[in-house]
């Protein structure tokens, strides 16, 4: 049996509702979940080789998601984290008012890619999952995974600026950047990295609407077939033997 | 407010300190929410309104203190009992908006002004999210435009006549193993940039940013801190560092180190004055003279220049007898901290200007409320109908 303990935010959701469409396909697989608000599992403190939390709304929290856990022990085979601030979507906003270097001149403001990339090693760096991965490898040594928050689902009728800073191949290159950085991060920190699955996006950042929690309304959360398109690519990555 | 009412801007921050904040409330029901949301913004209206009154009546002259005054002027005083040194010119208020541009101790003195609660213009302000160590690296924070320092007053005549369409720098872009930089301001980006004509795209916008400043400020604080510059003699065009030291190729024939006499100091800054007036003819100017020793790199020999602080200090005494429109701030001391105090500390609650924390910009406190009580409320429903159906 391979015990996975998956801790997260609303972006557990998804990953849940997924799981409950693939878990025959792996019956070895035993999920445990720890989900709150990303501001609120900040609160996570090691203590006593176990990670709990002292707020009692995050408290209340972890016990009803994990089914009357208590608190984080080293008795799981991997841990991962879902999103908590390890969020890429950012991006898509900071394009609205910005550009990066490979982009024609507007009236945006330029910024260099080195300026980016510190924006999003920032972002990054100092997101809720990070200090997470911190706080976990206190008490465990098991495989530590982190999957970013998935891009959001947009209408891009709507954003014509937009859409036309896309067509100039910028989001490939804004995503490429930002994966890069993730990338870098996860190597310096000692976890595993599970980018959002390629085929989920429509464009490089901005996920298919098919994949949206309510089609038709751009927004944020993902629905269960993500979870289900993530469980597939990324159960077959992990190491072999494992499950 | 009931019994605890606050009156002052410090029994305000006292009291916000004291009451819940969203983020920590030990559970999270909206009635709870909404009861803590009301007090913090029945003590921010409050405070806001204390605010603005002292903005309003404040119109007292800055003045400055210096921490280590000359022995001479102390006489029996001691350091603490130091105050009021010398009296400002001109009124600088709450809300009046001051440019800074100038040498290395800018980013010192913009930083305390700042804390202060001075009205300090940033035309160039560091993307959302950036947070501020990011944000200095690339120049942001340091300056109200992103020049990189500036020391010499030539330098700044130089990017004000360049903004105003007066003058084209020389072998403005410099390269170094295939990336670019901008040769009068090779600091704001460390890595350069990919391509010869990205570094004038954000030249072409940092000049628009000068403008804005120009022509917005009230008061244009000039901190001069050297009268040398690399110039590329053919053109006469200067700039902060030695062509080489950063990118660029230093050429003998073609560059020297340059030092400026008291006259030419004193025309570039005459010259300085009338271009900014043209921009925005009730501009008043702040001179700051540091005292500090440039180096200079020139390939691998040190050039060691003294950067003739005796002669800023003489030609800032002189246009702040001449003119008006020029005051000058005692000199300052070289280091992180700068021995400048504008007028009565008048502490934070600024409303025009985000507050810049080490490590994050954060977000004014309502607006802070508000973003995370609107993106929770979706989150939190999610979490309910997941894991309790």
């Amino acid at each position: 049996m391979t015990r996975i303990c998956i801790i997260g935010d609303s972006s557990v959701s998804a990953i849940k509702r997924g799981w409950s469409l693939v878990e025959r396909d792996y019956p070895q697989c035993e999920l445990t979940y720890f989900a709150c608000l990303g501001q609120d599992m900040a609160t996570l403190k090691v203590v006593g080789g176990r990670l709990i939390s002292t707020n009692q709304f995050c408290a209340n929290r972890i016990r009803e998601t994990s089914n009357g856990l208590d608190g984080i022990a080293d008795e799981y085979d991997w841990f991962l984290l879902v999103a908590l601030g390890f969020n890429p979507n950012f991006c898509f906003q900071l394009c609205e008012s910005h550009r990066v270097e490979c982009e024609d001149a507007d009236e945006r403001v330029p910024i260099s890619n080195a300026c980016f990339e510190s924006m999003v090693e920032d972002e990054f760096r100092y997101s809720v999952a990070i200090s997470t991965v911190r706080k976990l490898r206190q008490i465990t040594l098991a495989p530590i995974a982190v999957t970013p928050a998935p891009m959001r689902c947009r209408n891009l009728d709507s954003m014509s600026a937009l859409r036309e800073m896309l067509s100039a191949g910028a989001d490939r290159k804004i995503k490429d950047m930002t994966d890069g950085v993730a990338i870098r991060l996860a190597d310096e920190c000692g976890f595993r990295l599970f980018l959002q699955p390629e085929h989920t996006l429509s464009s490089p950042l901005i996920t298919n609407s098919i994949y949206s929690r309510h089609p038709g309304k751009p927004q944020g959360h993902v629905n269960a077939a993500y979870g289900k398109e993530f469980w597939n690519t990324f159960l077959d990555k992990w190491p072999a033997g494992i499950l | 407010m009931g019994p605890g009412t606050v009156t002052t801007l410090p029994s305000c921050r006292a009291k916000l300190a004291r009451l819940p904040k969203i983020s920590k409330l030990p559970s999270r029901s909206y009635a709870e929410t909404n009861e803590a949301l009301s007090s913090r913004r029945a003590v921010l209206a409050t405070a806001r309104a204390l605010h603005a009154r002292e903005r309003d009546t404040q119109s007292a002259s800055h003045t400055a203190t210096l921490r280590s005054p000359p022995v001479a002027a102390l006489g029996d005083q001691t350091v603490d009992g130091v105050r009021n040194i010398c009296r400002g010119k001109f009124a600088i208020h709450r809300a009046t908006r001051i440019g800074v541009i100038g040498g290395s101790c800018t980013r010192y003195l913009v930083q305390s002004m700042k804390e202060r609660g001075f009205f300090i213009g940033d035309e160039e302000r560091p993307p959302p999210g950036c947070s501020a160590p990011s944000a200095r690296r690339f120049g942001y924070l340091t300056h109200s435009v992103r020049t990189g320092d500036l020391a010499t007053p030539r330098l700044v005549l130089q990017l004000v006549r360049e903004a105003r369409g007066e003058f084209t720098p020389t072998d403005a872009i410099w390269e170094r193993n295939g990336r670019y930089f901008d040769a009068i301001r090779p600091l704001v980006e460390p890595d350069g940039l990919g391509r010869p004509e990205t570094v004038t795209d954000h030249r072409r916008w940092h000049l628009s940013r000068v403008n804005r400043l120009l022509e917005t400020s009230a008061v244009l604080l000039f901190a001069i801190t050297a009268t040398d510059a690399w110039e590329h003699v053919p053109s006469g065009t200067v700039y902060p560092v030695a062509p080489g030291e950063i990118a660029g190729v230093l050429d003998p024939v073609k560059h020297r180190l340059r030092s400026f006499t008291y006259r030419e100091v004193y025309d570039d800054l005459v010259g300085l004055f009338a271009l900014c007036k043209s921009a925005n003819p009730s501009v008043r100017f702040l001179l700051a003279v540091s005292a500090t020793t440039s180096l200079r790199m020139a390939g691998a020999a040190r050039v060691v220049s003294e950067d003739g602080n005796a002669t800023l200090q003489a030609v800032a005494d002189q246009l702040y007898g001449e003119r008006d429109d020029v005051d000058h701030l005692p000199e300052l001391a070289a280091g992180p901290e700068p021995d400048l105090e504008l007028g009565a500390p008048l502490g934070g609650m600024h409303s025009e200007q985000a507050t810049i924390a080490e490590g994050r910009v954060v977000l004014d406190d309502d607006e802070e409320l508000e973003t995370m009580l609107a993106g929770d409320e979706e989150c939190e429903e999610i979490l309910n109908e997941t894991f309790r159906t």
